[in-house]
């Protein structure tokens, strides 16, 4: 596992790039972006899906079990409205995947977020928002308060603290 | 005597996001009932509010499950979150200016 970086966030799903949000999750400690498409920023570093770091949707439960195995796949983003079980997580971090939650339906049903901090594993799990507008920037420290409140496990802001090595643990991958 | 904590947060409505805050800071526990959340200010689009520094997390998530509001920064006095609020604040009505 990649050590701890702690000088910045990551934000995992910035759909929307204006100088208002970068500037916004700049405020709250972010300083790299993962974008869906080629965008140029101004003080995120930004990275692309599918360009620096390889990326599928699971919509699923069986749809991850078949890309859990494939060699190329770095980051299996799931359907928060369908969680997975504790095997399927096992056998992500056995075949060194990670999982992005998407966390924006989540923060209106949290016994569902229980539910998946339940099965997930703090050091194989990303929490995209994702960012389509000014009003979606959350401050990431907020976001691991409350993942600590509601898994009542300090474990949770490992995802959070972490990103910025995760990140870049993910960029390298994907030369080789 | 209980430390507070003063959180400033940016939102685009500062006086609703803090009525939502007052809603919920009954999560914040036992404590919320003994010590009270303290509103220091509203800067345009920054709210400054203290809170008992053992309650600092359980308001932080709170703060996450408000649409648009954000914590930015924390202070341990309210002097001091007086002072970088009002050279943070986003004047109403123009984009970008900071005093």
């Amino acid at each position: 596992m990649a050590s701890v970086v702690r000088r910045g966030f990551v934000e995992w799903d910035l759909a929307v790039v204006t100088p208002e949000v970068e500037k916004a999750l700049w405020e709250v400690g972010v300083r790299a972006a993962l974008l869906r498409a080629e965008a140029e920023t101004a003080l995120l570093a930004p990275f692309v899906r599918g360009v620096d770091v390889n990326w599928v949707e699971a919509r699923g439960r069986d749809k991850f079990n078949v890309f859990v195995y494939r060699d190329e796949v770095q980051i299996i983003r799931v359907n928060p409205h369908a969680p997975l079980t504790r095997d399927q997580v096992r056998a992500a971090r056995r075949y060194v995947k990670y999982v992005e939650l998407p966390l924006r339906p989540l923060l209106r049903d949290l016994p569902l977020l229980a539910r998946w901090l339940e099965v997930l594993e703090p050091d194989v799990t990303i929490f995209s928002t994702p960012v389509e507008s000014l009003r979606d920037v959350k401050s990431p420290l907020d976001v691991a308060a409350l993942l600590v409140e509601v898994s009542r496990d300090e474990g949770w802001v490992l995802p959070i603290k972490n990103s910025l090595g995760v990140l870049t643990e993910l960029v390298a991958g994907g030369d080789d | 005597m209980t430390k507070y904590r003063y959180l400033l947060v940016r939102a685009e409505d500062p006086a609703a996001c803090h009525a939502q805050l007052l809603e919920r800071y009954m999560l914040a526990g036992f404590l919320s009932l003994v010590h009270a959340p303290r509103l220091v200010a509203i800067y345009d689009d920054v709210l400054v509010v203290g809170v008992p520094r053992e309650a600092v997390r359980a308001v932080r998530a709170v703060v996450a499950l408000l649409d648009g509001c954000r914590t930015v920064k924390v202070a341990g006095t309210a002097k001091r979150a007086k002072a970088v609020a009002a050279s943070i604040r986003n004047k109403l009505g123009g984009l970008g200016t900071s005093v």
